[in-house]
């Protein structure tokens, strides 16, 4: 029987020694400190990312060249495609998950607690490798966070940036696979009595299949790592056709890991939406069951598109890929369909964690629709590698990524604390955020439709000029946003209101326990017998809210 | 057929599936071809393995329409969960440790060397192998030590190890509304 690991309450003098401040979270094996070392880190990461950004838009919002010189320009957005999508984009949403998957399942910490503490400091390592590339001669890669052979090789592109960003990744990519190692194994081996498959939270599935994609997909951009490294360093020759290598090789094994990478990143997000949504609209989430199939089509497709990006090679099979591609909006829109279903005829409340999802259903539509005109490939030809591509990817990733992540941060934020963020300044963040975003991003489809190049520091075409200045402004605004927001926790954490333990009156279990949960993460624990075992918990003894008891004659161990 | 064995089987079909169909309309490309196959094969060794544990725990006792119908993604109603936990289902946190560090720390210090010279992959992996010594010693006096004194009496699993000279805080109510 898989699921009976019972969570309570360990050795509860385990604790009894930990020393405090600093020593204590250099040595923790907690899942919830290791969950608050990933967010913070992510989002440090996610800072540097976003002023490499401000500097792009600075370079980008006159003709001509301003505040650097092409290869600097080229280093700027290179890294900050490789500080968001690879060091930010997929650990924040492990450290939530690290966070709050043991607290959903009824356990007491994850399977692995030791490993679990090597994956944060492996991914800490690996950040510090890529950033150490700063400080080297001839400074970080400049080749885009895809880095495409052979315009990385040694050939082309000299320099121990390179090198440090290659091995800093894999270290990175290390962490990830014994990352996904435990907390796949924890949801399948340690979910408590009664907490069956599919009576999980729906971010806990999300985090469930952003792992099995993470464990799968990882290995890809490992093994084409090593070829990369073995080719600059070691004298291989993978990529180089005049050797009998293949330069569309690095192209395909990058895009098995690409696009997965994508839903890596969203799934856990579309996983918050899933929890926070319900709880606002006080009601049951739609189609549940239907939600959880979305989320393993939606897997398992994109490990079938790997070559849209790749359809201007010429060398690829078109209609397979297209077809594949098209067929992801069919799980995406079933998920869009059940948001709206959930909140149809409920008692909505506006709160910050609630506008941020809708934000997010908003801007993630946005993205969505203008994916599907790319994965048909006569469009594809045409705005392949301009700013719509930059804007489409742009509505997904920080649109999907941080209206969602936002929504969490707000959602949990009393869980993590023990005090409520100001809604009052969440208001203002939502506010900024929302028009800043859209102003950055909106503008970049109709410049990349009249055929502006993604990837250039320089432009001599006039009439692109004001589309770029208002991304700027936009972009500058979106920095305003998040200035709000730290502001936000930096007040909220000294003087924020008292949360209580359930502030929002959740479905999952995570509202039972106290805030901030005690180390073992439970001094009791519920009966589960629904998809919602705090809110049956709350109503316990309510004849008409009690949910119904089926036969616990039948079958009582199957998990 | 336990709903764990269905998601990794699920996604091992895909993968099959995918990858035949692939082979062929692509004109025989074998890199993706292999990729999806992989992808078929990995996570369907895991469901394999998960179905073969539980048989050697006796089984579902599931009738094979049922465990088709789970495979499906409609699984009869579940029951709720035993109400009585038994002792040895006691999970057990270790406790805190400089190791995992240690051994990260190995790891990057080995990798770089792959750029920097033998000297560092030398001094990294002595890092690696020193924690990892580390690391499985304090597993072992864990084990030898912390989980013999959680099991010597059943506790219940609201009291805590009731050999443990400061008890558990009793399970008051949970507190919210
Ligand atoms: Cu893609």
């Amino acid at each position: 029987m898989a699921t009976t690991e019972l969570p309570l309450p360990a050795l509860p003098e385990a604790h009894h020694e930990e020393p405090g401040g600093i020593v204590d979270y250099l040595t923790t094996v907690d899942h919830k400190k290791i969950g608050i070392l990933y967010i913070f880190t992510a989002f440090a990461v996610f800072l540097a990312g976003g002023v490499l950004a401000l500097v792009v838009r600075w370079e980008l919002a006159s003709p001509g060249l301003q505040a650097m010189g092409e290869n600097t320009y080229n280093q700027v957005f290179t890294m900050h495609g490789t500080l968001m999508i690879f060091l930010f984009a997929a650990q924040v949403t492990t450290g939530l998950g690290n966070y709050l998957v043991p607290l959903q399942i009824g356990a007491a910490d994850v399977a692995f607690p030791r490993a679990n503490a090597m994956s944060y400091w492996l991914y800490l390592f690996g950040v510090l490798i890529v950033v150490s590339s700063f400080f080297v001669a001839g400074g970080p890669a400049a080749v885009a966070w895809t880095a495409y052979a052979p315009l990385s090789t040694r050939e082309y592109f000299q320099g121990t940036g390179m090198d440090l960003w290659i091995i800093g990744l894999a270290v990175v990519g290390v962490a990830g696979i014994l990352g996904a190692v435990n907390l796949v194994t924890t949801i399948f081996r340690m979910r408590m009595p009664g907490m069956t498959m599919f009576r999980m939270p729906l971010f806990t599935w999300g985090v469930l299949v952003n792992q099995l994609l993470i464990l799968f997909a990882f290995p890809a951009l490992t093994v084409v790592f090593a070829l990369l490294f073995l080719e600059r360093n070691f004298g291989a020759q993978f990529f180089d056709p005049t050797y009998g290598g293949s330069p569309i090789l690095f192209q395909h094994i990058f895009w098995f890991f690409g696009h997965p990478e994508v839903y890596i990143i969203i799934l856990p997000i579309f996983g918050i939406i899933n929890e926070v949504i319900p709880v606002f609209s006080r009601k049951p989430l739609f189609g549940y069951r239907a939600m959880v199939f979305a989320f393993f089509g939606i897997a398992a497709l994109s490990f079938g598109v790997w070559a849209h990006h790749m359809f201007a090679t010429g060398l690829v099979y078109l209609p397979y890929f297209s077809i594949m591609s098209l067929l992801i909006a069919v799980p995406t829109g079933i998920k869009v369909f059940n948001w709206i279903g959930t909140m149809w005829r409920g008692s909505i409340t506006l709160s910050t964690a609630m506008l941020m999802s809708l934000g997010f259903i908003v801007v993630f539509l946005i993205g969505g629709i203008t994916g599907i005109f790319l994965a048909s490939p006569p469009i594809d030809f045409a705005v392949n590698d301009t700013y719509y591509v930059v804007a489409h990817f742009h509505y997904i990733m920080v649109g999907g990524l941080l209206y969602g992540m936002f929504a969490g941060f707000y959602f949990w934020f009393p869980k993590f604390t023990g005090r409520l963020l100001s809604e009052r300044l969440g208001r203002w963040h939502f506010a900024t955020f929302f028009i800043g975003f859209n102003l950055t991003f909106f503008f970049q489809f109709l410049v990349g439709l009249d055929g502006m190049p993604r990837r250039i520091a320089d432009y001599e075409i006039e009439r692109w000029t004001s589309a770029n200045v208002l991304s700027t402004v936009g972009a500058f605004l979106t920095g305003v946003s998040v200035l709000i927001f730290i502001w936000n926790f930096w007040v909220s954490i000294r003087r924020g209101k008292r949360a209580g333990d359930d502030p929002w009156e959740g479905n999952s279990l995570e509202w039972v326990t106290s805030s901030p949960p005690p180390s073992h993460n439970f001094h009791h624990l519920p009966e589960v017998h629904s998809e919602r075992p705090a809110f049956d918990y709350r109503h316990r003894g309510d004849p008409e809210l009690a949910p119904v008891k089926t036969d616990p004659e039948r079958d009582p161990d199957r998990g | 057929m336990t709903d764990e064995a269905g998601v990794l089987l699920r996604v091992s079909g895909f993968g099959i599936v995918a990858g035949v169909i692939y082979w062929f309309v692509s004109d025989f490309e074998a890199l993706g071809a292999i990729s999806l196959l992989l992808l078929g094969f990995g996570p369907g060794f895991a469901g394999l393995i998960l179905i073969q544990e539980q048989r050697h725990r006796g089984g579902t006792r599931e009738s094979r329409a049922d465990a088709m119908r789970r495979f499906a993604g409609i699984p009869p109603q579940d029951p709720p969960g035993p109400k009585d936990l038994a002792a040895e289902d006691l999970g057990v946190l270790p406790l805190p440790t400089i190791w995992p560090l240690a051994a990260s720390m190995g790891v990057a210090v080995l990798f770089t060397g792959l750029i920097y010279g033998l000297w560092l992959v030398i001094l990294g992996l002595g890092l690696l192998v020193y924690a990892t010594w580390g690391w499985l010693a304090a597993v072992n006096r864990e084990n030898r030590y912390g989980r013999l004194q959680a099991d010597t009496e059943a506790p219940s699993p609201q009291s805590g190890p009731t050999s443990d000279p400061r008890p558990y805080p009793d399970p008051g109510p949970p507190s919210g509304p």
